[in-house]
């Protein structure tokens, strides 16, 4: 390899990079949105309620519920196929929806919520 | 054996009501220990029906209903200790407490002579009476009444959760009356 060629190929890396940190700092972003990145979705659990009760999410998000009462719940689906376990003060919950979601605290069963999956 | 249940049933959830109901018109004038005791006394007596049902009921709603009031109880009774400590009061005997658990002592008695199914729907009716009663006499007396800013924070943070309770053993009421 030559050294011209050589040189050559590391100015060119320098210059991409070069633009990267150009683009970067003066916040530009890609044309095209990254509709793949999942995006985490709060359910806050207060005063005896799920907020908010009904949330739209895209497949693949995650949602994730955290308690603010003073009072343990859990989050379980609604034919008990799974149960996050019970949630103690400030306890959380993560999970990754692949399908529509209809679920309630099991430990106080008027209390329900639902996640809908919606692609777009 | 039924009816004579039922009738005690709902003499003693209009003793109570009447008895709430009275609270809230007489107003009888309570200083912040003594809604803490009525707090704390009002909490454990669910608490006492719930470890009733749990030792005779074979109901697995009833349980799990049970389960939550102990539970959640708890919770409130825990917060409402932190909450004299900090604020060092020693929680107060007082008419209000004593005639709750006068009626409990009558309800205990009640609920320790039935069995089986009889039992079931005489808990869960009992609960639902109950918490209306506690509701109205947190609403009515005790919110209104407490001069500290945290205890009435505390007691406003107790009402959602003894609606929810009352909301579920409705529910419960309606499955076992079917
Ligand atoms: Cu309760």
């Amino acid at each position: 390899m030559s050294l011209f060629y050589k040189s050559a190929t590391l100015f060119s890396c320098f210059l991409v990079v070069l633009l990267g940190i150009f683009l970067v700092s003066t916040g530009f972003k890609p044309e095209t949105p990254n509709t793949e990145a999942p995006v985490t979705h709060v359910v806050t659990i207060h005063q005896m309620k799920f907020d908010p009760e009904k949330l739209v999410v895209k497949k693949g998000d995650v949602v994730q519920w955290v308690n603010k009462d003073i009072v343990p719940h859990d989050v379980t689906e609604i034919n008990k196929k799974w149960t996050s376990k019970i949630l103690e003060k400030d306890a959380k919950y993560k999970k990754v929806i692949t399908e529509n979601l209809n679920y309630f605290c099991s430990l106080h069963v008027i209390m329900k919520g639902s996640v809908t999956v919606k692609n777009h | 054996m039924k009816t004579i249940l039922k009738s005690k049933v709902w003499a003693s959830i209009v003793m109570l009501l009447i008895a709430a109901i009275g609270f809230a018109q007489q107003a009888p004038q309570l200083n912040d220990a003594e809604i803490a005791h009525v707090a704390v006394v009002a909490n454990q007596i669910d608490i006492d029906y719930a470890k009733i049902a749990m030792d005779r009921s074979k109901n697995p709603e009833v349980r799990e209903f049970a389960q939550t009031m102990i539970a959640d109880h708890n919770a409130i009774i825990e917060q409402a200790v932190a909450l004299v400590t900090k604020l060092g009061v020693e929680p107060q005997d007082n008419a209000v407490s004593q005639s709750l658990l006068k009626q409990a002592e009558a309800t205990t008695k009640m609920l320790k002579a039935a069995k089986g199914a009889a039992f079931d729907k005489a808990y869960v009716d009992n609960e639902v009476a109950y918490h209306q009663a506690v509701i109205d006499a947190v609403k009515g007396v005790l919110i209104p009444q407490s001069q500290n800013a945290e205890l009435k924070a505390l007691l406003k943070v107790a009402l959602p959760i003894l609606e929810t309770h009352l909301g579920h053993a409705k529910m419960a009421q309606s499955k076992i009356s079917k």
